[in-house]
């Protein structure tokens, strides 16, 4: 015989009940009040054995009674014969391992592919299963077509990664895995540590009728964790180069302080710093000594003393020297004394990121100055003719960006490259009244987005003497207020060109006079060379699109048709998936990424990726909350036949129990009638 | 269970059940209704125990009772006079009553407590009638109330008596120590207890107020319940002083309690009849004119004595 609830088993001591209330009950019930027991205590064996119970057919009846409705409300029940065949039928069985970087604490894994195999072990010989390993995304291990053993070899084999725990896909996958399963009982086994931060309520899984879920914990009962989450790297331009202050953040999930333990920063595999901090219940954060940048990428990495779940106690970051964008300034051939010189000026004094800057002039530019450059200023000048033209034009078409600066020495010729956001008219002169002002300017676009809030600078303050008319075919970003345009932007390729229809000297305008000039002239720089701020590092689980590294040192952006390696940090090679018009990298390992250009030489793209922090907090849901919320309700419409069998059987066998219970209420009420006939002992 | 004492009833004497009067709350009542009556019954001494001594003459006027007339004084001076009396009031009359848990007890009826209070009542009442200074103490483990006795405190006794505090477990020894050192001018002093102790040690806590030359009157009050033990169940008594409990078959032990309690009467009779205390057993049961009598016996005996 077994039971569906054993625990209530524990009900059988009720079987005392009878026997102490024979022994106290009963002598509670007649106390007689007395003013003094001095004589009575001086008589001796005044007491007489009232304890010995006098009635044992009445008490044999109570603790009956009481053990038949203790063994029903155990729900006992007869595995045999019929019972037993009908009980069973095949399963298909999908076992959920969690891989998570969490599983990687202390004994979880262990535990976990212990329970794993023997799930695996205890499948009949007309069982299927299946064994998906999941965290950010769902692996099938084995299926059992391949045998037992293979089942058991892919879960030895696998082991805890870097990834994020998402309860939601897991199931779906396993939900997926039986839908096309002719078992009668299927049935998903998750096992994991459950933590809170992986399940998300709003994804709303609902697994098809007619299949379990059965939830295995490995959880321990108290954990205690620390982890690193962020490596702040503030730069700061010295004498000698680039200086980093590096400050790592440390989260201590534990309610209580931990000791102190040891933290060290690397940068390219050298020591700079080592430490040791004390970690109170909360976030904690450790400023190391700065160091100075070699080159103009380093790898930094924090490891704190590796506590029960090593994973999230290393912390990767690549920093990133601010950089300069290469841009190409052509003027005439003959231009005026002080045609570039606002516009140089305003390009030296930028840092984060700055500019290299080269003069030429147009008619002695060359093919691999042109391509050497992000952005090229074609300065109230001609665009270069010959091999320079084209080579702008396939500058400009790959990616690079062309800022048009009109005066009266521009001019673009029919044979000239296609590049003008417009047709070029005559000059316009303004300066008979006082000038005109910039009378529209979408803040909207990149270039003007930092005068959007209040004073922060006033485009219109600057005077328009004169400008060159044109008639735009592109965007006009800006108006004069004499409705003329100002500013027009064109795509070419992947190339932006942008036209300012006057000069930035100081005769046609007082523009490079105002505040607003620099950062304006920076912004403009930064569009057209579609400067990214570089990201120190990313997470397990996001994408990396190689077109979005900075477009400075050797480290080149890659071509657009995917032509590049990518190396994991496990060593392996990772195969690009292809995007829109870009091939992108998934990230799922902790640790540095290098990309390296296929066709040319040079230093690979770094990228620095780190756990999840959700990974780190290993609050756990209760697993009975999420097995019912992604359980079918019982009895719902169309579920499965076999599981309605089941159920039917089930019913079956756990009749018994009303049997039990009606048989131990009938002794009850014969004790009752049996008892008020017995005389009171005097 | 109910028994009379016929050796103390009294022809014509009115007797008041004490279940009846325990249906009259004011105890000054209660005391008038037993005292009148009691006297009204006693007709061999409607007068007894009155003590009337000669105070003056004065002289005769129309209405005075010729009974009165000094005729020796007439026959000396030809004038009628009549001679009028002073009450006697030198004696002081002390009501000591034990308010223990124990006293608290009653298989049926009243309380010992409460047959205690209109004892002391009736006493007070009576003795105020005749003059006497009356004064009243409460004690359990210590003394609760004291009323020192005066002419005129018969209402503070009587308000004292109606307010007796919850009870707490007794002891005689330090409360008649107390008593002993409070009373310095002698008189009459009731003590009015269930003695639940040692005869030897109740016997040593009375003696003093004995020494120090006072009337001593010991009425010890048992409910019948404790004097007969008419139990028939097995159970578990609980003393109404500590809270223990004792599992006992009354009907093994009945006999053997009745002996332990006529033992310990007769002992302390004994005791205190030699330390010339004068001791008697009540019945809770028993009319309370019966106490009276007795009272007046006593002290008629003791006034001889003096």
């Amino acid at each position: 015989m077994s039971f569906l609830a054993p625990a209530l088993l524990a009900a059988l001591l009720a079987i005392a009940i009878p026997i102490v209330v024979h022994l106290v009950q009963r002598e509670r019930r007649t106390v007689v009040a007395f003013p003094s027991l001095m004589f009575l205590r001086r008589i001796p064996n005044q007491s007489v054995k009232r304890r010995a119970i006098r009635h044992w057919p009445l008490l044999a009846l109570r603790i009956l009674a009481l053990a038949l409705i203790a063994l029903a409300f155990a729900r006992p029940f007869l595995p045999t014969g019929a019972l037993s065949a009908a009980a069973g039928g095949a399963r298909q069985v999908v076992v959920l391992l969690d891989t998570s970087a969490s599983m990687g604490y202390a004994g979880h894994w262990a535990r976990a592919q212990e329970e794993a195999r023997r799930r695996i072990r205890s499948l009949g010989a007309g069982d299927g299963a299946a064994v998906a390993f999941f965290a950010t995304d769902v692996e099938i291990g084995a299926r059992s077509e391949a045998g037992p053993a293979a089942l058991i070899g892919a879960i030895d084999r696998a082991r805890p990664g870097s990834g994020i725990t998402r309860y939601g896909p897991a199931l779906r996958a396993a939900a997926g895995l039986l839908e096309s399963a002719a078992a009668s009982r299927r049935e998903i086994v998750l096992i994991s540590d459950f933590q809170k931060s992986g399940w998300d309520a709003a994804q709303d899984v609902k697994l098809p009728a007619g299949v379990t879920l059965t939830t295995v914990s490995v959880a321990e009962p108290s954990t205690s964790n620390a982890a690193l989450v962020g490596l702040t790297l503030a730069q700061q331009a010295g004498p000698k180069g680039v200086i980093v202050s590096a400050t790592a953040r440390i989260v201590n999930h534990a309610a209580q302080p931990a000791a102190d333990r040891a933290i060290t920063l690397d940068v390219d595999g050298h020591r700079v710093d080592a430490r040791r901090v004390a970690l109170a219940p909360g976030a904690t954060t450790v400023a190391f000594a700065p160091f100075a940048l070699g080159g103009r990428v380093a790898r930094v990495t924090a490891r704190l003393a590796p506590d029960a779940l090593p994973a999230d106690d290393v912390f990767h970051a690549v920093v990133t020297a601010g950089g300069h964008v290469p841009v190409l300034i052509i003027e005439s051939a003959n231009p005026s004394p002080d045609a570039s010189l606002y516009l140089m000026r305003s390009l030296d004094v930028a840092a984060a990121p700055g500019f290299a800057t080269r003069l030429a002039r147009t008619d002695r530019v060359t093919p691999e100055d042109l391509a050497a450059a992000a952005v090229i200023v074609l300065n109230d000048a001609r665009p270069p003719s010959g091999a320079a033209g084209r080579a702008l034009a396939s500058a400009v078409n790959a990616g690079a960006g062309l800022l048009v600066v009109l005066g009266e020495r521009s001019a673009w010729a029919g044979d000239d490259p296609d590049l003008l956001p417009g047709r070029l008219g005559a000059p316009v002169d303004r300066s008979g009244t006082s000038g005109g002002t910039l009378g529209y300017v979408d803040l909207s676009h990149p270039a003007f987005e930092i005068f959007s809030s209040p004073r922060s600078g006033d485009l219109t303050a600057a005077r328009i003497f004169r400008y060159r008319a044109i008639t735009a075919s592109g965007k006009v970003l800006a108006r004069f207020d004499d409705g003329a345009v100002a500013v027009a932007e064109r795509k070419v390729g992947r190339g932006t060109v942008i036209v300012w229809t006057s000069t930035f000297d100081s005769y046609w305008n007082d523009l490079p006079l105002k505040p607003v000039f620099v950062p304006l002239v920076h912004q403009v720089m930064q569009h057209l060379g579609r400067y990214v701020e570089p990201r120190p590092w990313y997470t397990v689980g996001d994408t990396y699109d190689p077109a979005d590294a900075p477009p400075v040192g050797p480290a080149r952006r890659p071509a657009a048709d995917g032509a590049f390696t990518v190396l994991a940090p496990s060593g392996r090679t990772v195969e690009p998936v292809p995007g829109a018009g870009t091939h992108i990298v998934p990230l799922s390992e902790a640790g540095f990424y290098e990309i390296r250009p296929a066709a040319a030489g040079g230093d690979p793209i770094v990228v620095a990726v780190n756990g999840a922090a959700g990974e780190s907090d290993l609050s756990p849901i209760d697993p009975a909350e999420l097995a019912a919320s992604v359980s079918a309700a019982a009895g719902a419409p169309g579920a499965g036949t076999g599981h309605e069998i089941t159920v039917e059987e089930g019913e079956r066998r756990q009749s018994l129990w009303w049997y039990l219970l009606v048989t131990g209420l009938l002794l009850l009420v014969i004790e009752a009638a049996v008892a008020s006939r017995l005389p009171r002992i005097a | 269970m109910e028994r009379r004492d016929t050796r103390v009833s009294m022809r014509g004497a009115q007797f008041v059940d004490p279940s009846a009067l325990a249906r009259i709350r004011n105890l000054e009542l209660l005391a008038r209704t037993v005292v009148d009556g009691f006297i009204n019954g006693l007709h061999r001494a409607p007068h007894l125990g009155f003590s009337l001594d000669f105070a003056e003459h004065r002289g005769y006027e129309p209405g005075d009772d010729l009974r009165r007339v000094d005729w020796r004084v007439f026959a000396r001076t030809d004038r009628y006079y009549v001679k009028q009396f002073e009450a006697d009031s030198n004696a002081n009359l002390v009501v000591a009553l034990d308010v223990s848990s124990s006293m608290r007890y009653a298989s049926r009826g009243i309380t010992k407590l409460d047959y205690g209070r209109f004892l002391a009542a009736s006493l007070l009442y009576f003795s105020h009638r005749q003059r006497d200074r009356v004064g009243l103490v409460t004690f359990d483990t210590e003394i609760r109330e004291y009323v020192p006795p005066s002419a005129r405190h018969l209402e503070f006794g009587l308000y004292a008596l109606d307010r007796v505090a919850d009870g707490r477990p007794g002891a005689l020894a330090p409360p008649m120590l107390r008593l002993t050192e409070r009373l310095v001018r002698r008189g009459i002093i009731v003590v009015i207890s269930d003695f639940y102790d040692a005869p030897e040690a109740i016997a040593n806590a009375v003696r003093p107020l004995r020494y120090r030359g006072h009337d001593v009157i010991v009425c010890h009050v048992l409910d019948p319940a404790e004097l007969d033990f008419p139990f028939t169940e097995a159970s578990s008594f609980e003393d109404l002083e500590t809270g223990d409990r004792m599992p006992i078959v009354p009907a093994s032990v009945r006999e053997q309690y009745q002996a332990l309690v006529r033992q310990h009467t007769e002992a302390l009779g004994r005791l205190f009849t030699d330390s010339r205390i004068d001791y008697a057993l009540f019945n809770t049961a028993v009319p309370l004119d019966h106490a009276l009598f007795h009272y007046l016996s006593a002290r008629e005996r003791l006034s001889r004595a003096r």
